[in-house]
């Protein structure tokens, strides 16, 4: 994420303590929109992913003096957004799954076709991605997100997520394949995936 | 089962899975040359590239295109309910009344400024719509004067002392009068004591 200098950071806080509107509009401007695209990796719900967002900003900004300056303000505010998407999964059923998708069959179509979105217009394939990112394991999400939004090298963001390298490399490959899986599937095509 | 593909580990999979960092520019120079000369030999795995970019373009879609205000209001809303109301005093400081509160300030300096340097400097004396009053000096001797005096005698007798009158005569030939050197008040009486002019001559203030 885009990061304002600590100083600044904790001199709006402190204006925001004093019920500086200006300064907390100033704050929310730079990290809402970046805090929601991390939230919206996350979650399967516009809506939950802008409950969160809201949620992480007031908590951070009602509790201004636990930020010590000592890490990023987003990693902060990131830590805040984790603990809230934890509270927000168990209060929901389920996640969205690819039913009948599974990484093993996945990983036999190696040379699968992954022209399936020129069937797409460039408007619907952004949609149709999306939709089918909401329905991966919340660590391919993540993984998707440390590497595609923020552009984290392989050890930067296998160390973010506390996992090994190849680890990630799997579940970013997984990712696609699933992502692809459901485009095909969401098209009603046959061609795609074949099964062992 | 995540580790499975890695452990494949055929030349053509190490490569697909460099992909991501290939695409946002992570990756060793070394590695981007094997992945260039991979893609430059393989339309599928062109494909997968361009499939990937896609992948990241829609991403990004999300946070980028969200205004950067959306949902502000909520969260103001939020933080003013969870707050005590502010003292009115208190509220001047607030940004909203900033302004307003340095205005006034400012105001109230100049104001004070144009008072001290422009106005004239306060009189002796009291002063009355700007207009001030002398007050007179309460009188040093009070002398009775002959009734045969001459008043020519009698005025170059007490220029002559210093001597300035300050209320008087009255009906019984009495006169009040200070002195331009107070300190001399004695000396001045027993002066004009002796006078042929003067019936009696009395001190009325301590020198």
């Amino acid at each position: 994420m885009q990061n304002l200098p600590r100083t600044e950071v904790k001199n709006l806080l402190n204006r925001i303590a004093d019920r500086d509107d200006q300064a907390s509009r100033r704050l929310y401007a730079v990290y809402q929109p970046q805090l929601f695209g991390y939230v919206r990796c996350r979650v399967w719900s516009d809506e939950a992913a802008e409950e969160i967002t809201i949620d992480s900003l007031f908590i951070a900004f009602d509790k201004h003096a636990a930020y010590n300056g000592l890490s990023e303000f987003s990693t902060w505010l990131c830590g805040i957004a984790n603990k809230r998407i934890l509270q927000w999964r168990h209060g929901v059923a389920a996640e969205p799954r690819m039913v009948g998708i599974d990484d093993d069959e996945l990983d036999q179509a190696l040379g699968g076709d992954w022209d399936v979105l020129s069937r797409l217009e460039h408007d619907e394939a952004g949609l149709a991605i999306l939709a089918c990112i909401d329905k991966l394991p919340d660590g391919q999400r993540e993984a998707i997100y440390w590497t595609a939004v923020e552009d984290y090298g392989l050890a930067e963001a296998s160390r973010e997520m506390a996992v090994p390298e190849g680890t990630l490399k799997s579940r970013l490959f997984h990712a696609r394949n699933r992502i692809r899986a459901c485009l095909e599937r969401a098209l009603g095509s046959d061609y795609g995936v074949e099964r062992g | 089962m995540e580790s499975s593909v890695v452990e494949k580990n055929t030349e053509e999979q190490r490569l697909r899975l460099l992909l991501p960092f290939y695409l946002n520019n992570t990756v060793a120079p070394a590695q981007r040359a094997e992945i260039d000369a991979w893609l430059a030999t393989d339309a599928a795995a062109r494909q997968e590239l361009q499939f990937l970019r896609a992948l990241t373009a829609a991403v990004r879609q999300p946070g980028s295109a969200r205004a950067p205000l959306r949902g502000y209001e909520i969260l103001a809303a939020r933080l003013s309910a969870g707050r005590p109301a502010l003292s009115w005093w208190r509220r001047l400081g607030t940004a909203r009344w900033a302004p307003v509160t340095a205005m006034a300030a400012l105001l109230l300096s100049v104001q004070l400024g144009w008072n001290y340097w422009r106005l004239p400097e306060p009189a002796d004396g009291v002063v009355y719509r700007g207009v001030v009053a002398r007050v007179a000096r309460a009188a040093d001797l009070k002398l009775v004067v002959r009734r045969d005096a001459r008043f020519a005698d009698l005025a170059e007798l007490l220029a002559r002392n210093g001597c300035h009158v300050v209320w008087g005569p009255s009906v019984s030939g009495e006169l009040w009068v200070v002195l331009d050197e107070p300190a001399t008040a004695e000396a001045t009486r027993r002066q004009l004591a002796r006078s042929p002019l003067i019936e009696d001559a009395m001190l009325l203030a301590a020198p």
